[in-house]
């Protein structure tokens, strides 16, 4: 584990100014939760309706609170120069993108492991007792997001508008793990498992191809 | 740009090889060959090739839609090729090059996305179904909208060239991965009739495919001419940047000079 020591300190030091002030983490579910709420009065839905427009509401939740998220997690090392202290430090820059990608995913499953309950308990989703495999889907998804979360993070710092542009850059690229998470779970409600598995296996792939890309190219990025 | 300094070319020696002044030259012939072109593309849409027996005059858009939309897919191509290019070998050549394909680029899917809504309306009765193609032609859309953004809202100082590349490549892998999920997720467009691997342009009949391909000449020819154009234009700005910081520190060079003696 001695190789990925710097990629931890960051992780722990993200974890550790993360619990220090939980309001930011809470404002960010707030946030996610009041998306919820407000696919709630898309088309009036009725209680079938519910059930249909629930995972998209859930993951959109998930999508906006991320971008909100990535761009304040980044913003952290810009204050006070941080981010010059880390690339002054005899580090490889691949252990500084793990280290925020991991905080970045760990974030986000938290605010997930409030919204899901949340979000089945409003919209009335029902998985037939398969939680372990959505779960799975969930923190495939949201490892992928992470990834591209925490990369186009660091590109929108590079400009005048990071708050604006990062949705802009983010979201088209993530439309496939988007359609993962809201088709393989909605395959899974319907006990379709081979549907389910080929859906994870495009959030895998996508994990994989993204999470090694970024990671290379995140010291192209960062550097001044 | 003839009346750089011969040193100040030397600079810029990547943007100066022979081929860029070739094309450069030859720029104001493409352009009027491409306006010929197009002349006679319309022409043979309007008058030449026969009528669709079944979609009657809104098949026509098909002759500008798919040129478009070859060009638009090209375009993007030409980015991820150049923004390799310039991560490699830095230089500015790539930087404006990817730049200009990716405006060009964006350009052709915006006219791709209009001209298939206007077929769409008469012929599936909706301007926009949410349909696989159409789908992955919005999210490239917003992809390269979103990779101008980007060069648009650079900060001062940065060196955004070398952040757009990766944003090109990225933006560029991530394609077929968003065709494929939107693919699973719905089809409904009309399936390739020219592209088809064991019988190529079989699907069409031959004054149609001769309409397509004359069509497509043109547009392509327009498409060299823009991208030359764009490439000269961005590198004649920069060339000026250069020139007015250059004079600027002569300038001030000078006054200090003649404020000692």
């Amino acid at each position: 584990m001695s190789t990925f020591a710097p990629a931890l300190a960051i992780l722990a030091k993200d974890v550790r100014l993360e619990l220090r002030r939980v309001e930011s983490l809470a404002t960010m579910t707030v946030f996610a939760g009041l998306v919820i709420l407000i696919f709630a009065f898309v088309g009036d839905p009725t209680p079938a309706d519910l059930a249909r427009v629930g995972p998209g509401a859930l993951w959109a939740s998930i999508l906006f609170a991320g971008a909100l998220g990535f761009e304040r997690w980044f913003a952290e090392e810009e204050r006070n120069a941080a981010l010059h202290g880390l690339l002054l430090a005899p580090v490889d820059r691949e252990m500084l993108f793990l280290g925020k990608w991991a905080g970045g995913t760990l974030f986000l499953l938290a605010l997930e492991a409030l919204l899901v309950p949340a979000a089945a308990t409003l919209y009335r989703l029902d998985l037939g007792g398969r939680w372990a495999a959505f779960a799975a889907l969930l923190i495939v998804v949201t490892i992928g997001y992470a990834a591209l979360g925490t990369f186009f993070a660091a590109v929108a710092a590079r400009t005048t508008a990071s708050q604006l542009l990062l949705p802009v850059l983010l979201f088209p690229l993530s439309v496939p793990l988007l359609l993962a998470g809201i088709e393989g779970g909605q395959a899974l409600a319907a006990g379709e498992a081979g549907d389910y598995r080929d859906w994870l296996g495009l959030a895998l792939a996508f994990d994989v191809l993204f999470g090694t890309v970024c990671t290379m190219a995140f010291g192209t990025v960062i550097e001044e | 740009m003839r009346w750089l300094p011969r040193s100040w070319r030397q600079f810029w020696s990547t943007l100066d090889g022979r081929l860029y002044h070739f094309l450069v030259d030859v720029r104001p012939w493409i352009g009027w060959f491409a306006v010929g072109t197009m002349v006679f593309t319309f022409g043979l849409v309007f008058w030449w090739v026969p009528l669709e027996a079944v979609q009657g005059y809104p098949q026509k858009i098909f002759y500008i839609h798919v040129p478009s939309a070859w060009l638009a897919y090209t375009a993007f191509g030409l980015v991820f090729v150049a923004s390799i290019l310039y991560l490699w070998q830095r230089s500015r050549l790539w930087d404006i090059f990817a730049r200009c394909a990716a405006e060009i680029g964006f350009l052709f899917t915006t006219l791709t996305l209009v001209t298939g809504m206007l077929w769409g309306r008469p012929i599936w009765g909706a301007f926009w179904t949410w349909d696989a193609r159409l789908t992955t032609t919005l999210i490239l859309w917003f992809i390269y909208g979103g990779y101008l953004l980007l060069r648009a809202f650079a900060r001062p100082g940065a060196d955004i060239g070398r952040i757009a590349a990766v944003v090109g490549i990225i933006g560029f892998l991530d394609v077929p991965i968003i065709h494929m999920s939107v693919l699973w997720w719905r089809t409904l467009h009309p399936a390739p009739v020219v592209m088809i691997l064991d019988d190529p342009g079989g699907g069409l009949p031959t004054s149609m495919l001769v309409t397509l391909l004359v069509s497509l000449s043109s547009f392509t020819l327009v498409f060299v001419y823009l991208l030359i154009q764009r490439v000269w234009q961005e590198r004649t700005a920069e060339n000026l940047d250069l020139l007015e910081t250059l004079l600027d520190r002569t300038d001030r060079a000078a006054r200090t000079k003649g404020r000692i003696s």
